[in-house]
Protein backbone atom coordinates (compact mmCIF):
# COMPACT_ATOMS: atom_id res chain seq x y z
CA UNK A 1 0.00 0.00 0.00
CA UNK A 2 2.57 2.27 0.80
CA UNK A 3 4.27 1.44 -2.46
CA UNK A 4 1.42 2.22 -4.20
CA UNK A 5 0.53 5.59 -2.62
CA UNK A 6 4.42 6.57 -2.94
CA UNK A 7 3.93 7.95 -6.23
CA UNK A 8 1.02 10.56 -5.27
CA UNK A 9 3.10 11.56 -2.04
CA UNK A 10 6.03 12.35 -4.31
CA UNK A 11 4.24 14.69 -6.59
CA UNK A 12 2.79 16.48 -3.22
CA UNK A 13 5.82 16.80 -1.60
CA UNK A 14 6.85 18.01 -5.58
CA UNK A 15 4.11 20.60 -5.25
CA UNK A 16 4.39 21.77 -2.39
CA UNK A 17 8.10 22.38 -2.35
CA UNK A 18 7.67 24.44 -5.79
CA UNK A 19 5.02 25.83 -3.67
CA UNK A 20 7.85 27.24 -1.54
CA UNK A 21 10.08 28.02 -4.21
CA UNK A 22 7.64 30.14 -5.81
CA UNK A 23 7.06 32.09 -2.25
CA UNK A 24 10.77 32.69 -2.19
CA UNK A 25 10.10 34.07 -5.84
CA UNK A 26 7.68 36.39 -4.82
CA UNK A 27 9.78 37.98 -2.20
CA UNK A 28 11.00 40.02 -4.96
CA UNK A 29 8.43 40.88 -6.63
CA UNK A 30 8.56 44.35 -6.23
CA UNK A 31 11.42 44.74 -7.65
CA UNK A 32 13.25 45.03 -4.67
CA UNK A 33 17.54 44.73 -4.07
CA UNK A 34 17.30 45.20 -0.42
CA UNK A 35 15.64 42.03 0.80
CA UNK A 36 15.82 38.60 1.87
CA UNK A 37 18.89 36.75 0.03
CA UNK A 38 20.08 40.07 -1.44
CA UNK A 39 20.38 41.89 2.22
CA UNK A 40 23.32 39.40 2.20
CA UNK A 41 24.58 40.50 -1.45
CA UNK A 42 25.10 44.19 -0.84
CA UNK A 43 28.83 44.23 -2.22
CA UNK A 44 27.45 42.75 -5.20
CA UNK A 45 24.24 43.77 -5.84
CA UNK A 46 25.59 47.02 -7.16
CA UNK A 47 27.30 45.50 -10.17
CA UNK A 48 25.03 45.59 -12.92
CA UNK A 49 25.65 42.43 -14.56
CA UNK A 50 24.90 40.31 -11.19
CA UNK A 51 21.98 42.70 -11.06
CA UNK A 52 20.89 40.89 -14.62
CA UNK A 53 21.66 37.98 -13.60
CA UNK A 54 19.83 37.68 -10.33
CA UNK A 55 16.83 38.70 -10.99
CA UNK A 56 16.93 36.76 -14.89
CA UNK A 57 17.02 33.72 -12.62
CA UNK A 58 14.96 34.57 -9.83
CA UNK A 59 12.49 35.25 -12.00
CA UNK A 60 12.65 32.79 -14.92
CA UNK A 61 13.52 29.57 -12.64
CA UNK A 62 10.56 29.07 -11.25
CA UNK A 63 8.69 28.36 -14.26
CA UNK A 64 11.18 25.03 -14.75
CA UNK A 65 9.80 23.14 -12.15
CA UNK A 66 6.25 23.28 -13.85
CA UNK A 67 7.93 22.69 -17.44
CA UNK A 68 10.40 19.89 -15.78
CA UNK A 69 7.63 18.11 -14.27
CA UNK A 70 5.36 17.75 -17.29
CA UNK A 71 8.34 16.09 -18.92
CA UNK A 72 8.07 13.36 -16.73
CA UNK A 73 4.29 12.63 -16.55
CA UNK A 74 4.10 9.20 -18.62
CA UNK A 75 0.49 10.16 -19.63
CA UNK A 76 1.48 13.11 -21.33
CA UNK A 77 4.02 11.32 -22.65
CA UNK A 78 1.94 8.54 -24.32
CA UNK A 79 -0.85 10.66 -25.09
CA UNK A 80 -0.18 13.96 -25.78
CA UNK A 81 3.45 14.00 -27.66
CA UNK A 82 2.67 17.52 -28.74
CA UNK A 83 2.46 18.85 -25.40
CA UNK A 84 5.67 16.93 -24.42
CA UNK A 85 7.72 18.47 -27.53
CA UNK A 86 5.98 21.97 -26.97
CA UNK A 87 6.76 22.35 -23.22
CA UNK A 88 9.96 20.57 -23.66
CA UNK A 89 10.86 23.36 -25.65
CA UNK A 90 9.76 26.23 -22.86
CA UNK A 91 11.83 24.44 -20.82
CA UNK A 92 15.07 24.14 -22.67
CA UNK A 93 14.48 27.59 -24.09
CA UNK A 94 14.20 28.85 -20.45
CA UNK A 95 17.10 26.80 -19.20
CA UNK A 96 19.90 27.19 -21.63
CA UNK A 97 18.70 31.25 -22.51
CA UNK A 98 17.98 32.44 -18.96
CA UNK A 99 18.38 30.38 -15.70
CA UNK A 100 21.32 28.10 -16.94
CA UNK A 101 23.55 31.71 -17.77
CA UNK A 102 22.70 33.54 -15.04
CA UNK A 103 22.93 31.10 -12.03
CA UNK A 104 26.43 30.87 -14.10
CA UNK A 105 27.51 34.24 -13.54
CA UNK A 106 25.90 34.16 -9.75
CA UNK A 107 28.45 31.25 -9.33
CA UNK A 108 31.18 33.34 -9.42
CA UNK A 109 30.06 35.43 -6.74
CA UNK A 110 28.49 32.45 -4.46
CA UNK A 111 28.82 33.08 -0.98
CA UNK A 112 31.20 30.79 1.26
CA UNK A 113 33.94 31.64 -0.79
CA UNK A 114 36.38 29.19 -3.62
CA UNK A 115 34.84 26.11 -1.76
CA UNK A 116 31.29 26.93 -2.69
CA UNK A 117 31.85 29.18 -5.67
CA UNK A 118 33.60 25.80 -7.32
CA UNK A 119 30.30 23.73 -6.23
CA UNK A 120 27.88 26.52 -8.09
CA UNK A 121 29.97 26.66 -11.07
CA UNK A 122 30.47 23.10 -11.66
CA UNK A 123 26.33 22.59 -11.29
CA UNK A 124 25.69 25.54 -13.67
CA UNK A 125 28.54 23.95 -16.08
CA UNK A 126 26.80 20.72 -15.92
CA UNK A 127 23.37 21.52 -15.73
CA UNK A 128 23.39 23.71 -19.32
CA UNK A 129 25.63 20.90 -20.81
CA UNK A 130 23.18 18.23 -19.59
CA UNK A 131 20.03 20.21 -20.91
CA UNK A 132 22.02 20.56 -24.36
CA UNK A 133 22.69 17.07 -24.55
CA UNK A 134 19.08 16.03 -23.88
CA UNK A 135 18.24 18.54 -26.83
CA UNK A 136 20.94 17.13 -29.37
CA UNK A 137 20.22 13.73 -28.73
CA UNK A 138 16.27 14.32 -29.55
CA UNK A 139 17.13 16.40 -32.70
CA UNK A 140 19.16 13.09 -33.51
CA UNK A 141 16.22 11.45 -32.39
CA UNK A 142 18.44 9.16 -30.05
CA UNK A 143 15.75 8.35 -27.79
CA UNK A 144 17.57 6.63 -24.88
CA UNK A 145 20.80 9.40 -24.66
CA UNK A 146 17.88 11.97 -25.01
CA UNK A 147 15.93 10.38 -21.48
CA UNK A 148 19.18 10.00 -19.67
CA UNK A 149 20.57 13.47 -19.96
CA UNK A 150 16.60 14.88 -19.58
CA UNK A 151 16.88 12.85 -16.16
CA UNK A 152 20.26 14.17 -15.33
CA UNK A 153 18.89 17.96 -16.16
CA UNK A 154 16.07 17.49 -13.79
CA UNK A 155 17.58 16.39 -10.91
CA UNK A 156 20.18 19.27 -11.11
CA UNK A 157 16.28 21.87 -11.45
CA UNK A 158 15.58 19.83 -8.69
CA UNK A 159 18.59 20.62 -6.84
CA UNK A 160 17.06 24.13 -6.08
CA UNK A 161 15.13 22.06 -3.27
CA UNK A 162 17.62 20.05 -2.15
CA UNK A 163 19.90 22.46 -1.91
CA UNK A 164 17.36 24.61 0.66
CA UNK A 165 16.28 21.25 2.46
CA UNK A 166 19.47 20.46 3.10
CA UNK A 167 20.28 23.10 4.42
CA UNK A 168 17.32 23.17 6.65
CA UNK A 169 17.82 19.71 7.51
CA UNK A 170 21.72 20.53 8.71
CA UNK A 171 20.28 23.35 10.91
CA UNK A 172 17.73 21.25 12.60
CA UNK A 173 19.77 18.09 13.47
CA UNK A 174 23.59 20.14 13.70
CA UNK A 175 22.94 23.47 13.96
CA UNK A 176 26.45 24.32 12.49
CA UNK A 177 27.70 27.97 12.28
CA UNK A 178 25.50 29.14 9.25
CA UNK A 179 28.33 29.48 6.69
CA UNK A 180 29.60 25.70 7.15
CA UNK A 181 25.89 24.65 6.57
CA UNK A 182 25.71 26.79 3.34
CA UNK A 183 28.96 25.18 2.06
CA UNK A 184 28.10 21.67 2.90
CA UNK A 185 24.85 22.15 1.45
CA UNK A 186 26.10 23.73 -1.71
CA UNK A 187 27.98 20.41 -2.21
CA UNK A 188 25.88 17.74 -1.20
CA UNK A 189 22.44 19.89 -2.60
CA UNK A 190 23.49 18.93 -6.38
CA UNK A 191 25.65 15.95 -5.98
CA UNK A 192 23.05 13.87 -4.04
CA UNK A 193 20.90 14.59 -6.91
CA UNK A 194 23.05 13.52 -10.10
CA UNK A 195 23.94 10.07 -7.62
CA UNK A 196 20.29 9.31 -7.63
CA UNK A 197 19.53 10.27 -11.36
CA UNK A 198 22.35 7.94 -12.12
CA UNK A 199 21.01 5.02 -10.32
CA UNK A 200 17.83 5.87 -11.84
CA UNK A 201 19.68 5.48 -15.05
CA UNK A 202 21.10 2.51 -14.22
CA UNK A 203 17.82 0.83 -13.09
CA UNK A 204 15.45 1.64 -15.47
CA UNK A 205 17.80 1.44 -18.67
CA UNK A 206 19.63 -1.95 -17.81
CA UNK A 207 16.32 -3.43 -17.30
CA UNK A 208 14.54 -2.12 -20.89
CA UNK A 209 18.43 -3.34 -22.56
CA UNK A 210 17.98 -6.95 -20.86
CA UNK B 1 2.40 0.51 9.74
CA UNK B 2 4.82 1.90 11.91
CA UNK B 3 6.78 2.59 8.70
CA UNK B 4 3.69 4.93 7.49
CA UNK B 5 3.78 6.58 10.63
CA UNK B 6 7.15 7.48 10.34
CA UNK B 7 6.66 8.81 6.74
CA UNK B 8 3.86 10.69 8.17
CA UNK B 9 6.03 12.30 10.23
CA UNK B 10 8.57 13.52 8.45
CA UNK B 11 6.19 14.72 6.22
CA UNK B 12 4.68 16.71 8.49
CA UNK B 13 7.80 18.05 10.23
CA UNK B 14 8.78 18.82 6.85
CA UNK B 15 5.48 21.28 6.08
CA UNK B 16 7.44 23.29 9.23
CA UNK B 17 9.28 25.20 6.83
CA UNK B 18 6.71 26.77 5.50
CA UNK B 19 6.93 29.34 7.79
CA UNK B 20 10.01 30.06 7.10
CA UNK B 21 9.40 32.20 4.36
CA UNK B 22 8.33 35.41 5.76
CA UNK B 23 8.24 39.02 3.91
CA UNK B 24 8.20 41.47 6.38
CA UNK B 25 10.13 40.70 9.74
CA UNK B 26 10.61 44.47 11.62
CA UNK B 27 13.53 44.76 13.21
CA UNK B 28 13.81 45.56 17.35
CA UNK B 29 16.79 47.84 17.70
CA UNK B 30 18.29 47.70 21.16
CA UNK B 31 18.35 51.56 21.03
CA UNK B 32 15.01 52.02 20.52
CA UNK B 33 13.08 53.13 24.24
CA UNK B 34 11.90 55.84 25.76
CA UNK B 35 13.75 58.83 25.89
CA UNK B 36 14.89 60.56 28.79
CA UNK B 37 15.90 64.45 28.93
CA UNK B 38 18.40 65.25 31.78
CA UNK B 39 21.15 67.89 31.12
CA UNK B 40 24.92 66.30 30.72
CA UNK B 41 26.71 66.73 33.81
CA UNK B 42 29.21 68.95 34.11
CA UNK B 43 31.91 66.44 34.97
CA UNK B 44 34.89 67.57 37.80
CA UNK B 45 37.75 65.60 37.06
CA UNK B 46 38.61 65.27 40.52
CA UNK B 47 38.03 62.44 41.81
CA UNK B 48 38.55 63.06 45.32
CA UNK B 49 35.63 65.42 47.29
CA UNK B 50 36.88 68.88 48.65
CA UNK B 51 34.09 71.78 47.39
CA UNK B 52 31.04 70.39 46.50
CA UNK B 53 31.59 70.97 42.69
CA UNK B 54 33.67 67.80 42.70
CA UNK B 55 30.36 66.17 43.48
CA UNK B 56 29.61 66.42 40.04
CA UNK B 57 29.96 63.39 37.50
CA UNK B 58 29.36 59.45 37.71
CA UNK B 59 29.56 57.46 40.68
CA UNK B 60 29.66 53.89 40.09
CA UNK B 61 29.56 50.77 41.98
CA UNK B 62 26.98 47.99 43.12
CA UNK B 63 23.73 48.39 44.13
CA UNK B 64 23.28 45.68 46.91
CA UNK B 65 20.24 44.52 47.98
CA UNK B 66 19.86 45.53 52.20
CA UNK B 67 17.53 42.84 53.44
CA UNK B 68 17.13 40.76 56.31
CA UNK B 69 18.61 36.76 55.73
CA UNK B 70 14.97 35.77 55.98
CA UNK B 71 14.09 38.29 52.90
CA UNK B 72 17.08 36.83 51.22
CA UNK B 73 16.19 33.21 51.44
CA UNK B 74 13.32 33.65 49.62
CA UNK B 75 15.04 35.80 46.44
CA UNK B 76 18.06 33.01 46.09
CA UNK B 77 15.45 30.27 46.07
CA UNK B 78 13.96 31.67 43.36
CA UNK B 79 16.05 31.45 40.29
CA UNK B 80 13.98 34.59 38.42
CA UNK B 81 14.75 36.71 41.11
CA UNK B 82 18.57 35.83 40.99
CA UNK B 83 19.36 38.45 38.74
CA UNK B 84 17.70 41.00 40.94
CA UNK B 85 20.75 40.93 43.59
CA UNK B 86 23.32 41.80 41.60
CA UNK B 87 23.14 45.02 39.77
CA UNK B 88 25.17 48.06 39.35
CA UNK B 89 24.29 51.80 39.18
CA UNK B 90 25.68 54.74 37.71
CA UNK B 91 24.61 57.65 40.31
CA UNK B 92 25.05 60.79 38.08
CA UNK B 93 25.45 64.14 39.88
CA UNK B 94 24.47 67.11 37.15
CA UNK B 95 23.99 69.89 38.50
CA UNK B 96 24.16 71.76 41.98
CA UNK B 97 22.86 75.23 42.39
CA UNK B 98 22.86 76.60 45.58
CA UNK B 99 22.03 73.81 48.23
CA UNK B 100 19.70 71.95 45.30
CA UNK B 101 21.44 68.78 43.45
CA UNK B 102 19.72 67.10 40.34
CA UNK B 103 20.68 64.48 39.06
CA UNK B 104 20.02 61.05 37.40
CA UNK B 105 20.27 57.19 38.22
CA UNK B 106 20.78 54.56 36.18
CA UNK B 107 20.74 50.95 37.44
CA UNK B 108 19.07 47.86 34.80
CA UNK B 109 18.94 49.65 32.19
CA UNK B 110 16.23 52.50 33.89
CA UNK B 111 17.44 55.82 33.81
CA UNK B 112 15.35 57.65 36.48
CA UNK B 113 15.75 61.59 37.69
CA UNK B 114 16.55 62.49 40.73
CA UNK B 115 16.58 66.24 43.03
CA UNK B 116 17.23 66.79 46.53
CA UNK B 117 19.08 68.74 49.14
CA UNK B 118 22.76 69.12 49.35
CA UNK B 119 23.96 69.86 52.79
CA UNK B 120 27.40 70.83 53.71
CA UNK B 121 29.12 70.46 57.01
CA UNK B 122 32.86 70.85 58.20
CA UNK B 123 33.67 66.96 57.90
CA UNK B 124 31.83 66.57 54.97
CA UNK B 125 28.25 66.33 52.49
CA UNK B 126 24.82 64.61 52.86
CA UNK B 127 22.83 64.64 50.47
CA UNK B 128 18.69 63.12 50.78
CA UNK B 129 17.27 63.34 46.89
CA UNK B 130 13.95 62.03 45.70
CA UNK B 131 12.83 60.17 42.47
CA UNK B 132 10.66 61.70 40.53
CA UNK B 133 9.66 59.54 37.78
CA UNK B 134 6.66 57.98 39.12
CA UNK B 135 7.33 54.45 38.34
CA UNK B 136 6.85 52.05 41.34
CA UNK B 137 10.69 51.37 41.70
CA UNK B 138 11.02 55.43 42.83
CA UNK B 139 12.74 56.09 45.96
CA UNK B 140 15.19 58.10 48.36
CA UNK B 141 18.89 57.84 48.18
CA UNK B 142 20.15 59.16 51.81
CA UNK B 143 24.17 59.78 50.75
CA UNK B 144 27.14 61.27 52.66
CA UNK B 145 30.91 61.71 51.87
CA UNK B 146 33.52 62.70 54.01
CA UNK B 147 35.86 65.51 52.84
CA UNK B 148 39.19 64.41 51.07
CA UNK B 149 37.35 61.13 50.83
CA UNK B 150 36.63 59.22 47.68
CA UNK B 151 33.85 57.11 48.10
CA UNK B 152 29.84 57.98 48.70
CA UNK B 153 27.98 55.92 50.75
CA UNK B 154 24.27 55.89 51.28
CA UNK B 155 21.60 53.75 50.80
CA UNK B 156 17.97 53.64 49.20
CA UNK B 157 15.02 53.03 50.17
CA UNK B 158 11.49 52.14 47.70
CA UNK B 159 8.51 54.16 48.56
CA UNK B 160 5.99 51.41 47.82
CA UNK B 161 8.01 48.71 49.83
CA UNK B 162 4.95 46.47 49.24
CA UNK B 163 5.57 46.32 45.76
CA UNK B 164 8.94 45.34 45.34
CA UNK B 165 10.93 42.33 45.91
CA UNK B 166 13.89 44.39 46.92
CA UNK B 167 13.13 47.64 48.42
CA UNK B 168 16.47 48.86 50.19
CA UNK B 169 19.74 48.83 48.65
CA UNK B 170 23.12 50.31 49.86
CA UNK B 171 25.94 51.16 48.04
CA UNK B 172 29.40 52.59 48.17
CA UNK B 173 30.29 54.29 44.75
CA UNK B 174 33.75 55.65 43.43
CA UNK B 175 33.25 58.61 41.06
CA UNK B 176 34.54 57.45 37.70
CA UNK B 177 34.88 59.49 34.38
CA UNK B 178 33.64 58.19 31.20
CA UNK B 179 36.29 57.45 28.52
CA UNK B 180 35.27 55.64 25.15
CA UNK B 181 38.06 53.19 24.80
CA UNK B 182 37.70 51.29 21.14
CA UNK B 183 40.06 48.73 21.94
CA UNK B 184 38.62 47.14 25.11
CA UNK B 185 37.97 43.51 24.48
CA UNK B 186 35.48 41.14 25.21
CA UNK B 187 36.93 37.63 26.78
CA UNK B 188 33.73 35.84 28.29
CA UNK B 189 30.99 33.96 26.83
CA UNK B 190 27.92 35.01 26.45
CA UNK B 191 24.59 32.89 27.22
CA UNK B 192 21.11 33.44 27.57
CA UNK B 193 20.05 32.06 30.35
CA UNK B 194 16.33 32.58 29.18
CA UNK B 195 17.04 30.86 26.37
CA UNK B 196 17.72 27.44 26.18
CA UNK B 197 16.39 23.90 25.19
CA UNK B 198 16.73 20.73 26.82
CA UNK B 199 18.90 18.01 25.80
CA UNK B 200 19.31 14.33 26.21
CA UNK B 201 22.56 12.96 26.27
CA UNK B 202 23.90 9.27 26.31
CA UNK B 203 27.32 8.45 27.46
CA UNK B 204 28.71 4.30 27.27
CA UNK B 205 29.69 3.60 31.36
CA UNK B 206 32.52 1.31 32.00
CA UNK B 207 30.35 -1.58 32.50
CA UNK B 208 28.47 -1.31 29.11
CA UNK B 209 25.57 0.44 30.26
CA UNK B 210 24.64 3.51 28.54
CA UNK B 211 23.54 6.19 30.70
CA UNK B 212 21.36 8.99 30.38
CA UNK B 213 21.22 12.17 31.18
CA UNK B 214 19.55 15.92 30.67
CA UNK B 215 21.75 19.16 29.85
CA UNK B 216 20.78 22.42 29.26
CA UNK B 217 22.32 23.85 26.02
CA UNK B 218 22.14 27.73 25.78
CA UNK B 219 21.82 30.34 22.98
CA UNK B 220 25.10 31.17 23.26
CA UNK B 221 27.99 32.95 21.36
CA UNK B 222 31.01 30.44 19.87
CA UNK B 223 35.12 31.59 21.01
CA UNK B 224 34.23 33.29 17.14
CA UNK B 225 33.45 35.77 18.94
CA UNK B 226 36.99 36.79 20.73
CA UNK B 227 38.89 37.49 17.40
CA UNK B 228 37.81 40.73 15.98
CA UNK B 229 36.86 43.66 17.97
CA UNK B 230 33.90 45.67 15.98
CA UNK B 231 34.92 49.19 17.39
CA UNK B 232 38.87 48.91 16.21
CA UNK B 233 38.33 47.24 13.00
CA UNK B 234 36.01 47.08 9.59
CA UNK B 235 35.01 43.33 9.73
CA UNK B 236 34.59 41.28 6.56
CA UNK B 237 31.67 39.48 5.02
CA UNK B 238 33.42 36.68 5.50
CA UNK B 239 34.22 36.89 8.76
CA UNK B 240 30.50 38.08 9.86
CA UNK B 241 29.19 35.45 7.29
CA UNK B 242 29.93 32.51 9.14
CA UNK B 243 29.27 33.86 13.04
CA UNK B 244 26.23 32.82 14.96
CA UNK B 245 23.19 34.68 15.53
CA UNK B 246 24.45 35.35 19.18
CA UNK B 247 28.15 36.10 18.08
CA UNK B 248 26.33 38.71 15.98
CA UNK B 249 24.29 40.05 18.23
CA UNK B 250 26.60 40.48 20.97
CA UNK B 251 29.63 41.74 18.71
CA UNK B 252 26.87 44.86 17.22
CA UNK B 253 26.12 45.63 21.47
CA UNK B 254 29.69 45.38 22.18
CA UNK B 255 30.16 48.67 19.96
CA UNK B 256 27.27 50.26 22.27
CA UNK B 257 28.68 49.34 25.27
CA UNK B 258 31.99 50.80 24.87
CA UNK B 259 30.15 53.79 24.41
CA UNK B 260 28.53 53.62 27.52
CA UNK B 261 24.95 52.31 26.90
CA UNK B 262 22.47 51.69 29.38
CA UNK B 263 21.19 48.23 28.22
CA UNK B 264 17.55 47.50 29.02
CA UNK B 265 17.50 44.00 27.84
CA UNK B 266 18.60 41.74 30.80
CA UNK B 267 20.35 39.71 29.31
CA UNK B 268 22.81 41.95 27.53
CA UNK B 269 23.05 43.98 30.83
CA UNK B 270 23.93 40.94 33.23
CA UNK B 271 26.72 39.83 30.36
CA UNK B 272 28.34 43.48 29.72
CA UNK B 273 28.32 44.40 33.59
CA UNK B 274 30.95 41.54 34.19
CA UNK B 275 33.81 44.01 31.91
CA UNK B 276 35.23 46.37 34.72
CA UNK B 277 35.47 48.69 31.40
CA UNK B 278 31.27 48.75 30.84
CA UNK B 279 30.30 51.53 32.49
CA UNK B 280 26.33 52.44 31.66
CA UNK B 281 25.90 56.40 31.67
CA UNK B 282 23.59 57.19 27.88
CA UNK B 283 20.47 56.27 27.30
CA UNK B 284 21.38 57.17 23.62
CA UNK B 285 24.98 57.00 21.89
CA UNK B 286 24.06 57.19 18.37
CA UNK B 287 25.82 60.53 17.48
CA UNK B 288 29.27 59.17 19.14
CA UNK B 289 29.67 56.16 16.92
CA UNK B 290 32.70 56.30 14.57
CA UNK B 291 32.62 55.27 10.87
CA UNK B 292 34.08 51.89 11.75
CA UNK B 293 31.75 51.92 13.89
CA UNK B 294 28.54 52.40 11.82
CA UNK B 295 29.79 50.77 8.99
CA UNK B 296 30.09 47.49 11.16
CA UNK B 297 26.75 47.87 12.73
CA UNK B 298 25.21 47.79 9.52
CA UNK B 299 26.91 45.28 8.09
CA UNK B 300 26.15 43.14 11.49
CA UNK B 301 22.60 44.55 11.06
CA UNK B 302 22.29 42.60 7.75
CA UNK B 303 23.17 39.26 9.04
CA UNK B 304 21.56 39.35 12.38
CA UNK B 305 18.07 39.67 10.05
CA UNK B 306 19.37 37.80 7.50
CA UNK B 307 20.40 34.95 10.98
CA UNK B 308 16.94 35.25 12.45
CA UNK B 309 14.86 35.09 8.83
CA UNK B 310 16.68 32.18 7.01
CA UNK B 311 19.03 30.48 9.39
CA UNK B 312 16.71 27.63 10.46
CA UNK B 313 14.34 27.64 7.67
CA UNK B 314 13.81 26.47 4.00
CA UNK B 315 15.93 28.54 1.57
CA UNK B 316 19.81 30.26 1.61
Amino acid sequence: MWIKYSKYLLWIGYIYFSYLLLLITLQYIPYHTDVAFLRIKQEVIVLNHYKIAFFTHVYTSIFLMFFGALQFSNYIQKKHMKLHRISGRVYVGILLLFSGPSGLVMSYYANGGMFAQVSFLLLSTFWILFTFLSLYFILKKEIIQHQKFAIRSFALTLSAISLRLFKYLLVFFFEPLPMDAYRIAAWSGWTFNLLVAELIIYYKFSRISK
Amino acid sequence: MKFKLIGLLLISSLFGCREAIKNDVKFVAEQDFEDIQFTEPKVSNSLVVNTKEDLLGYWVGDFDANLSDEEMDTIYGNESYSNLITRKITFSIDEIKGDSIIGHSISAGNISPFKGLLSENTSGFTMEVDEFKKTKTDGKFIIEIRKTDSILKGNWEAYSQSELKIYKRNFDLKKKLFVYDKAQELDVTFFDTDKSKEYVYATDTVDGKVEEYIDNEYYATTEKLFEKNASNEVLTTDFVSNLSKADIFILRNSIFARHGFAFRDKQLRMYFEQFNWYMPVFGDVKDELTEIEKENIDLLLRYEKNAEEYYDTFGR
